[in-house]
C-alpha cells in the first residue's frame, strides 16, 4: 500500500513547516492566530488597532515571519491537499505514462513554495517599510519566475524545475535573512559565541 | 439507514428521531452565544480602573488581550478538535453521507424535484426547524425565569442521555461496519455503560476539567453527525444560514431570548447549565469567584444582591449538585480570591455553535474535497477569532455563529464551484502560483 | 492514475446448510500483479517462477480449468483470477459447464430414501469437462470476467508495457496490478449469516444484512380461469412445466439459451397456441397450468415450494400483485398429467425426443397405466420431424421439477421430454456460454412441432372430441417475457388468469425454518455492496520505504535545523535589529508603549525578541 508514499510525502512538504510552526510559533497564541489568519491579517490589525494596543502585533519581523508561513502553509495545502489524498491506496503514478515521481515532484515543488512564501513575506514587509522598491520588485519577479519555472513539470521534466527552484529559494533565504537583520559576521559572532 | 421499508422499524425512527432534534434545541439555540468573562471581571477591572493611572489601563487592556489570544487558542483547539473529529468520521463513514430517513422537521425530503422547488422547499424545512428552535429556546427561557431548575436539569440530562448512548451506539454500530471489526455485545455493553455512565457525572455532577471537555466536545460531534446525516442536502446549508441569523437575533435583540437568557444569569450570578456551554475554564468556580469580587467590590449594592443569590447558588436544588463550590473558597482569603478570579476569566462558547460549525465542515467534507474541507475550517476558525476580539472590545455576550458561518457558507461555495477545479487543474499540471 | 475495467461479471458466494461456494474478497478489495497467461510457460511463470507475487492471472478460456484454477489457488501465488473472453471468442470444444456432474443431487426424489437412484450411479447427466464443478468450490479470492474488448486491451496492454518478461527475465517495478473488489459480507453457511441477519436492531442504525434466502416468483397460468368457490375434481388438471432459471460462474452472465430459454418459449408458445384454440375446446370439467419454475437450479426451490403448499392446500398468488383474482386453490390430488419441458431443443441437429419416466411412480399400477396411455398418446401425435423415443423404464428421473411433486405425492403421472436420453447434449449447461447468438431457424422450426406435438397432447387430453392444431412456424424471440419492450401504444389491460406464486424454499417459510434442512433448498445468497475492478502501477516496497525514508529525514533535518536556528537567531540579528526600524515612525510609537509596558511591569509580556529590549534602551 502506498500509504508510506502518503506518509513520505506528507513529511517532505509539510515537515519542515510543521517544524517552524511546532517550535517557533506554537507557544504563542497570538501568532497562532495571525498564522491561521494570515490573509484576514488587515482586518485583524485592524481590529487590534480599534480595541487595544498589541505589542505583538507591532513585532513586524515575527509578524511578517508568522504570516508569511500562514500564507505559505496554505497555499501548499491547497496545491498539495488533493494530491496526497490520491495517494492514498493501493497504486502510483505512471499508468498513462506519467512520470513515477510525480507525487515527490509535488511535495518538493510544494515544501520549495512554502518556504519561498515565508521567506517572501518577510522580505515584503520589510521592503514596504523601508520603501525599498528593488526589494519589492525581486519578490515580485521572483515569485513570477519561479511560477514559470513550474510549467515545466507538465512535460516532466523535473529537473529543469526542481533544481533551480531550490536554488531561487536559497537565494530568497539569504535575502530574507539580511532583511531580516542577519549577516554573515554574526553568524560567525553566533557560533563563536556559543562556542565560547 | 433502514433501506428496506418496514413500518415498525419506520415509526421507530420517527420517535427517535423526535428525541434528537430535542437535543438539537437544547443545545443547539439557547447556547450559541459567547460569554465575556461574566459580570466578576467587568465590575473587578472597573474597580482597578478606578483606582489606577492611565498607564495601568493599558496594562490590563494589553493583559487582558494575551488573556484574550490565550483564550482563543483554547477555544481554537475544542472547536478544530469537533471539527476533526466530525471530518474524519464524515470522509471514513458513509453511514452518515446518504441516507433515506429524515427529521420530522423537515418534511420536504424529497430530492428528485426540480431546483426552484428544491430551493423552496429547503427554505421551509429550514423556518420550520427554526420554529420549533424558538419554541423550546422560550420554554428554556420561561422555565429559567421562573426558576424551574429541576425542570431544566432533567430535560439537559435526559437528552445528554440520549446522545450519550443512543447516538454513540449508534455511532460505534456504524464504526464497526466500516472496519468490519466483530465485537460482542458484551464488551459493547460495558463500553458503553462506562462511556455513557462517567459522561453523565462529568457534564452533570463532577469531574475533572479535560474529562468534562473532551465529553463535551464528543456530544457535539455525534449531533452534528446526525445533522449532517438526517437533515436533507439543501436544507443544510439553509438552516446554517437560517440559524445563524436567528442567533443574532437571539443575543442582541433587547428582548432576544437568549440575552434576556444570559442577562437573568447574570443578575442572578449564576452560571448557565454545564450541559449547553463549553467552557475553557472551570464553569464551577464562577459562583464563588463572583461572590467574592463583588465582595470585594462595592460592599452596600452588591451586598444586597449577594444575599439574594447565594441562597440561590447554594441551597436552590438543582445548584447543589454542583461541584464543591466549597465554602472554603468563598471565605478564602484576599490571595485566594485573586487566584480564584484569575482562573475563573475564561471564554465560553456555547455547544450549539460547536454543533453548527462541524456541521457546516463536516457537510463540506462530505462531497470528499480537502480544498473545500480546508478552505471552510479555515473560515470558520478565522469568523471565530474575528468574534472574540468583538467580544474583546464590546465585552458583552456576543453571538458566535453568524460571522464563522457567513465566512464558512461564502468560502464552501466559492472554493467548491471556483477555487477546487482551479487547483485541482494546476495540482494536476503540477503548476505553482 | 486509475483506470477502471469491466467488473459486471464476477462470481459471488453463495451458502447452503454446511458449506459456502463461490468467491470472497479482503475488505477493501484483493491486489495482485497482472499476468496475462498464453500458455503452459506464463503459468509457469505465475506458479514458480515470478518474484512479483501476489499475482492476479489473466486467463483465456483454454487454461480457464477448474485444475489449473485450483493448482493456482493452492500455489497460495495468486490473490485473484481474471477470465478474458471476448464476446466473439470460439468456445471451447471439450464443453464447459461449471455445474455438478449430477446436478441438483441430494435433494429432489432420489435421495438416500431411494438410494439405487441416488447421487446419478447409473450415468452422469451433465458430460465431465474442464469446468466440471467449478461453480461449488469454496474459492476464497475473486474470480472476473472479461468481456469488454476496452478492458481486455488495456489489461492485456498494462500487462506487456510493464509485466512481460523480456528474455525470461523480470521486469523492474512499478508493475502493473489490478485490484478487484467485490467483498462478500456472508460467511460460514446459512444457519450462521441467517443467524447473523436477525441481530438485535439498534435504533436508529443502519442494520446490516449477510444473506438473503435465494428467491423469486414462479409464473403460473391456468388454461381456463379458476375460483376458489368452485371445487376442482381430483386429477383433472395437467400441469404443463419448465424451469425459469440458469446460472453461471459470474453474476449477471447467465444466459442458459438451451439450459432454459428453449423450453421457455416452447411453453409459451404451447400456452399461446391453446389460448387461441380455447374457443374450440367444449366445455370440459378438466383444466390446464402453466408452470414457470424459479431458482430450479438451487435445489429445486420454486417446485418444491409448489408442492409443498400445494400439499398443505395453501398454493396461492402472492398478495400483492393480483389481490382480486383468488384461484382455485390446487392440491396435489388435483394434478392428472405432468409434462415436464427440459432442455427441449437439439444442442446439435437432431429432431429426437425422448421421454423420462420415474420407475419408482411408475410400480403403481394407476401411475403406469395413465404414463404408458400419455407415452402413446404422445407418440400418436407426432409428426415425422420428430422422433419420439422412450429412456430406459429402469433408468431414474433426470434433475427436473417433476421431482419435488414426485417427492410430495408418488401418485402423480407425470414424464420428463428432453433431447437427451442419458446425457445433456448441451456442453455449456448453466453456463456463461450457453448462448445463441445467431437466428436458429432449424431450432426455430423444431420447437413449433414441439409446441404442436404438445399442444395436440393436451387437446386430446381435455377434450372428448380430438382436433389438431397447428402451432405458428415463425415464433420466434419476440414474446413479451424475452424482450421486454414497452407497449407503445397507450398501454392496455390483459384479461388473464396468470399469477406469481412465491419462489422461496419451504425451509425458509416462518411457520417451519430449518436453516439446516435436508429437504429442501436451504440454498443463501451473500450481500454484497459493490464490485469493482481497477487497473493501476503498483510501486515496488523500495520506492514506498525509500519516501517515507525522505519524509521522515527531511522532517527531522529540518527540525533540528530550526530548534538550532531559534536558539541562535537573537545573536544572528542582534546590531541589525535598529536599522531596520529606524525609518518606520509608527513604529517608534509603538515601541515608546512597550517602553512603558516595560517600565510598569517590569516582565515581559510580549513576545518581541529578547533583544528588542537592548535595541529599545540604547535607543533612549
Amino acid at each position: 500500500m502506498t500509504v508510506m508514499e502518503f506518509f513520505g510525502c506528507g513529511l517532505i512538504a509539510f515537515g519542515p513547516p510543521f517544524s517552524m510552526f511546532c517550535l517557533t510559533i506554537c507557544k504563542d497564541p497570538i501568532r497562532i492566530i495571525i498564522l491561521i489568519s494570515a490573509e484576514a491579517e488587515a482586518g485583524l490589525q485592524k481590529v487590534s488597532e480599534v480595541g487595544v494596543q498589541n505589542p505583538v502585533v507591532t513585532d513586524r519581523l515575527t509578524l511578517s515571519y508568522v504570516a508569511g508561513l500562514g500564507f505559505g502553509i496554505m497555499s501548499g495545502a491547497f496545491s498539495l491537499v488533493n494530491v496526497l489524498a490520491d495517494a492514498i491506496g493501493p497504486g502510483t503514478v505512471g499508468l498513462h505514462g506519467d512520470s513515477p515521481y510525480f507525487f515527490l515532484a509535488s511535495a518538493f515543488t510544494t515544501l520549495a513554495f512554502i518556504l519561498l512564501h515565508t521567506f517572501w513575506g518577510i522580505i515584503f514587509f520589510q521592503a514596504l517599510d523601508m520603501k525599498n522598491y528593488i526589494l519589492l520588485a525581486y519578490v515580485f519577479f521572483c515569485h513570477l519566475s519561479v511560477s514559470a519555472l513550474t510549467l515545466f513539470n507538465k512535460s516532466q521534466s523535473y529537473a529543469a524545475s526542481i533544481p533551480p527552484i531550490y536554488i531561487i529559494t536559497l537565494v530568497t533565504a539569504g535575502l530574507a535573512f539580511k532583511a531580516a537583520g542577519g549577516s554573515f559576521n554574526n553568524v560567525k559572532a553566533a557560533c563563536v559565541s556559543r562556542r565560547n | 439507514m433502514a433501506n428496506r421499508g418496514d413500518t415498525v422499524r419506520d415509526d421507530d425512527q420517527l420517535v427517535a428521531a423526535t428525541n434528537c432534534s430535542d437535543f438539537n434545541c437544547i443545545s443547539g439555540q439557547s447556547p450559541q452565544r459567547l460569554m465575556a468573562n461574566d459580570v466578576s471581571e467587568n465590575s473587578a477591572f472597573g474597580a482597578r480602573r478606578a483606582a489606577n493611572t492611565n498607564r495601568e489601563v493599558e496594562l490590563d487592556e494589553e493583559e487582558e488581550i494575551k488573556y484574550g489570544a490565550k483564550h482563543i487558542i483554547k477555544l481554537f483547539i475544542p472547536v478544530s478538535i469537533c471539527m476533526l473529529l466530525v471530518v474524519a468520521s464524515i470522509s471514513s463513514i458513509s453511514f452518515y453521507t446518504h441516507t433515506d430517513v429524515y427529521l420530522v422537521y423537515t418534511p420536504f425530503t424529497d430530492q428528485t424535484v426540480d431546483t426552484s422547488t428544491r430551493v423552496w422547499q429547503s427554505f421551509a424545512n429550514a423556518f420550520i426547524l427554526l420554529g420549533v428552535i424558538i419554541v423550546t429556546t422560550i420554554v428554556l427561557i420561561v422555565l429559567y425565569k421562573f426558576r424551574f431548575y429541576r425542570v431544566i436539569t432533567g430535560w439537559l440530562i435526559l437528552s445528554s442521555f440520549f446522545l450519550l448512548f443512543l447516538f454513540s451506539s449508534m455511532y460505534l454500530y456504524a464504526l464497526l461496519q466500516v472496519y468490519n471489526i466483530p465485537l460482542d455485545y458484551f464488551t459493547v455493553a460495558v463500553a458503553l455503560w462506562n462511556f455513557g455512565i462517567v459522561g453523565m457525572i462529568c457534564i452533570h455532577w463532577k469531574g475533572p476539567l479535560l474529562l468534562q471537555q473532551t465529553y463535551l466536545i464528543a456530544i457535539c460531534a455525534l449531533m452534528a453527525l446526525v445533522f449532517i446525516k438526517y437533515i436533507p442536502e439543501w436544507t443544510t446549508w439553509v438552516v446554517l444560514g437560517v440559524i445563524s441569523v436567528w442567533d443574532l437575533v437571539a443575543v442582541l435583540c433587547p428582548k432576544g431570548p437568549l440575552r434576556i437568557l444570559v442577562e437573568t444569569a447574570q443578575e442572578r450570578n449564576e452560571s448557565i447549565f454545564p450541559g449547553l456551554i463549553y467552557s475553557s475554564t472551570v464553569a464551577y468556580f464562577t459562583n464563588s469567584a463572583t461572590v467574592n469580587t463583588t465582595m470585594a467590590d462595592t460592599e452596600n449594592e452588591e451586598g444586597g444582591n449577594l444575599t439574594d443569590t447565594v441562597p440561590v447558588a447554594f441551597v436552590d436544588p438543582s445548584q447543589s449538585n454542583r461541584p464543591t463550590v466549597s465554602s472554603n473558597q468563598s471565605v478564602s482569603n484576599a490571595q485566594n480570591q485573586y487566584e480564584l478570579m484569575e482562573e475563573e476569566r475564561g471564554v465560553k462558547l456555547g455547544l450549539g455553535d460547536f454543533i453548527f460549525y462541524s456541521v457546516l465542515v463536516g457537510k463540506a467534507s462530505s462531497y470528499g474535497d480537502w480544498n473545500t474541507t480546508l478552505a471552510c475550517f479555515v473560515a470558520i476558525i478565522i469568523g471565530l477569532c474575528l468574534t472574540i476580539l468583538l467580544l474583546a472590545i464590546f465585552k458583552k455576550a456576543l453571538p458566535a455563529l453568524p460571522i464563522s458561518i457567513a465566512f464558512g457558507l461564502t468560502f464552501y461555495f466559492a472554493t467548491s464551484s471556483l477555487v477546487q477545479p482551479f487547483a485541482d487543474k494546476l495540482a494536476n499540471e503540477q503548476f505553482y502560483i | 492514475m486509475y483506470q477502471n475495467i469491466e467488473s459486471d461479471f464476477y462470481c459471488i458466494s453463495r451458502l447452503n446448510a454446511t458449506h459456502s461456494i463461490g468467491c470472497q474478497t479482503n475488505y477493501g478489495g484483493n491486489v495482485g500483479v497482472v499476468f496475462v497467461v498464453e500458455n503452459d510457460d506464463d503459468l509457469e511463470w505465475v506458479l514458480r517462477k515470478g518474484k512479483s507475487a501476489p499475482y492476479i492471472p489473466a486467463l483465456y478460456i483454454s487454461h480457464f480449468t477448474k485444475d489449473i484454477l485450483l493448482k493456482l489457488r493452492d500455489s497460495g501465488r495468486i490473490s485473484g483470477a481474471i477470465l478474458l473472453n471476448r464476446k466473439q471468442s470460439a468456445r471451447p470444444e471439450g464443453g464447459f459447464s461449471p455445474d455438478n456432474t449430477c446436478p441438483n443431487y441430494g435433494f429432489g426424489l432420489y435421495t438416500n430414501k431411494y438410494a439405487n437412484y441416488a447421487y446419478c450411479p447409473a450415468n452422469e447427466w451433465n458430460p465431465k469437462n474442464p469446468a466440471t464443478n467449478l461453480m461449488y468450490i469454496d474459492w476464497r479470492i475473486p474470480i472476473y470476467l472479461l468481456t469488454d474488448e476496452a478492458s481486455i486491451r488495456n489489461l492485456t496492454k498494462c500487462f506487456n508495457d510493464f509485466n512481460k518478461p523480456i528474455n525470461g527475465s523480470e521486469r523492474n517495478w512499478p508493475l502493473c496490478a489490478v485490484q478487484l473488489n467485490s467483498r462478500m459480507n456472508a460467511a460460514v453457511n446459512t444457519p450462521t449469516c441467517m443467524r447473523r441477519n436477525n441481530l438485535p436492531f439498534i435504533p436508529l442504525s443502519n442494520p446490516i444484512l449477510f444473506c438473503d434466502p435465494i428467491s423469486s416468483y414462479n409464473i403460473i397460468a391456468t388454461l381456463f380461469p379458476t375460483s376458489d368457490n368452485v371445487t376442482v375434481n381430483n386429477r383433472s388438471v395437467i400441469v404443463v412445466a419448465t424451469r425459469l432459471d440458469s446460472f453461471s460462474l459470474f453474476v449477471n452472465k447467465a444466459m442458459g439459451a438451451y439450459s432454459v430459454i428453449t423450453s421457455v418459449i416452447t411453453l409459451l408458445s404451447v400456452a399461446h397456441t391453446l389460448a387461441q384454440n380455447v374457443a374450440k375446446l367444449s366445455k370440459t370439467d378438466k383444466n390446464v397450468l402453466f408452470a414457470f419454475f424459479d431458482g430450479e437450479n438451487w435445489d429445486y426451490i420454486g417446485s418444491s415450494r409448489t408442492a409443498y403448499d400445494m400439499k398443505r392446500k395453501n398454493f396461492k398468488p402472492i398478495d400483492h400483485f393480483t389481490s382480486n383474482y383468488r384461484p382455485a386453490k390446487l392440491g396435489l390430488e388435483h394434478i392428472s398429467h405432468f409434462i415436464e419441458l427440459s432442455q427441449i431443443a437439439p444442442f446439435e441437429s437432431s429432431n429426437t425426443l425422448w421421454i423420462h419416466r420415474d420407475p419408482i411412480s411408475n410400480q403403481y399400477a394407476y401411475v403406469n397405466k395413465t404414463v404408458t396411455d400419455l407415452i402413446q398418446l404422445i407418440k400418436k401425435k407426432s409428426s415425422n420431424s420428430i422422433h419420439v423415443n422412450k429412456s430406459d423404464a429402469q433408468s431414474p428421473l433426470p434433475p427436473a421439477s417433476f421431482q419435488s411433486f414426485l417427492k410430495e405425492d408418488l401418485n402423480i403421472s407425470g414424464i420428463v421430454l428432453s433431447n437427451y436420453e442419458k446425457q445433456y447434449t448441451n456442453k455449456y449447461f448453466n453456463s456463461f456460454l450457453d448462448f445463441e447468438n445467431r437466428t436458429n431457424n432449424e431450432t426455430i422450426k423444431f420447437l413449433a412441432n414441439i409446441t404442436s406435438l404438445v399442444a395436440n397432447t393436451i387437446i386430446s387430453l381435455v377434450n372428448d372430441q380430438e382436433f389438431d392444431v397447428k402451432a405458428n412456424e415463425t415464433i420466434s424471440f419476440t414474446f413479451l417475457w424475452m424482450a421486454n419492450k414497452k407497449n407503445k401504444e397507450n398501454g392496455s389491460c390483459i384479461c388473464s388468469s396468470c399469477f406469481l406464486t412465491e419462489a422461496l424454499s419451504p425451509a425458509f417459510l416462518d411457520d417451519s425454518v430449518d436453516w439446516e434442512s435436508t429437504s429442501y433448498s436451504t440454498w443463501t445468497e451473500s450481500v454484497w455492496r459493490m464490485s469493482a475492478a481497477r487497473l493501476f502501477l503498483k510501486p515496488s516496497l523500495t520506492q514506498e520505504s525509500s519516501t517515507l525514508f525522505a519524509g521522515l529525514v527531511i522532517f527531522l533535518l529540518s527540525f533540528i535545523i530550526i530548534y538550532i536556528l531559534r536558539e541562535r537567531l537573537p545573536l544572528i540579528l542582534q546590531t541589525n535589529g535598529d536599522m531596520i526600524y529606524e525609518n518606520n515612525v509608527s513604529f517608534q510609537n509603538h515601541i515608546s508603549r512597550e517602553i512603558q509596558h516595560y517600565d510598569v511591569s517590569g516582565t515581559e509580556v510580549t513576545f518581541s525578541n529578547p533583544n528588542r529590549k537592548d535595541i529599545v534602551t540604547t535607543q533612549l
